[in-house]
């Protein structure tokens, strides 16, 4: 009877208790991996929403880029330089001039500014 | 009796595979993490340093002298009559050629440019200047995702077992 029991006891109990307790290590880690995965998924969604918002700012800024060159270039549509030149060549020397300036300062701004970046 | 004990305890042992020395099961380790990818940012390059070069507008326009300036008000005041800096008749074109010589030790030589060209200048100047400012936005647009200040900069997922 006690061998009965025994034996019982070791091939039934025992392998379910060792699965048991495999069992038990395979959830936790489940679970530590759920975590860790929610914690991932967590840090995917903040890189994801600063690269929108910094892409969001680039493409503003590179269609404000676009209107100014647009609006500069409308100067020559809506103004017959050549006959404005030709009748009052000292004005427009000097317009033309500091436009000049003021384009090439604007580009020194531009690379001052990226230049700046690690500062 | 001796050898009837032996014998139970190595049947015993046989068939209960040794399962009487309990072994804790072994433990898995499954590690999902976002890693922080290091990116050394680049020395910028230099600023740009441009030198403006001088236009000349030029016509065969007659220049109108400058009005004389009121020695009190130090305003011009046109009813005290002009300055006389220049012949009659004297154009703008007269002037940017005596100027040249001057400049060029009396040799007429000069580089020249249309107005149609001078607006395809400035065209072409805005389209550079357009391109770098959005080649800047760029690299800070690139700077600003991959920089470490913040976690979220630059994930990857590593899945160690």
């Amino acid at each position: 009877m006690a061998a009965g029991g025994y034996m019982y006891y070791q091939f039934s109990v025992v392998p379910m208790q060792r699965e048991l307790d495999e069992l038990k290590g395979v959830v936790m880690a489940q679970e530590l991996r759920n975590q860790e995965q929610i914690a991932a998924i967590a840090a995917i969604q903040a890189s994801v929403e600063k690269a929108t918002k910094a892409n969001a700012v680039l493409q503003q800024n590179n269609q404000q880029y676009e209107t100014e060159m647009a609006d500069y270039l409308d100067i020559f549509r809506r103004h017959n330089i050549s006959k404005l030149a030709s009748a009052k060549p000292g004005m427009i020397e000097k317009r033309v001039n500091a436009s000049t300036e003021a384009v090439f300062n604007e580009i020194e701004d531009i690379s001052k500014r990226i230049h700046s970046l690690n500062d | 009796m001796k050898s009837k004990i032996l014998a139970s305890a190595f049947i015993l042992l046989t068939i209960s595979g040794c399962s009487l020395f309990k072994q804790a099961p072994r433990e898995v380790q499954i590690i999902t993490k976002p890693v922080q990818i290091q990116i050394t940012q680049p020395i910028m390059p230099r600023p740009i340093d441009l030198k403006e070069p001088k236009w000349y507008v030029v016509s065969d326009s007659k220049i109108i002298e400058a009005c004389l300036k009121d020695p009190e008000t130090k305003k011009s005041n046109c009813k005290l009559g002009r300055e006389d800096l220049y012949p009659e008749g004297y154009t703008y074109f007269d002037k940017f050629v005596a100027d040249i010589k001057k400049k060029h030790g009396g040799d007429l030589v000069f580089i020249a440019m249309s107005i149609d060209d001078y607006e395809l200048m400035s065209y072409n100047t805005q389209e550079l200047k357009r391109y770098i400012s959005q080649l800047g936005e760029v690299i800070v647009y690139y700077r600003d995702v991959t920089i470490d200040d913040e976690p979220a900069a630059a994930v990857g997922v590593q899945v160690e077992e």
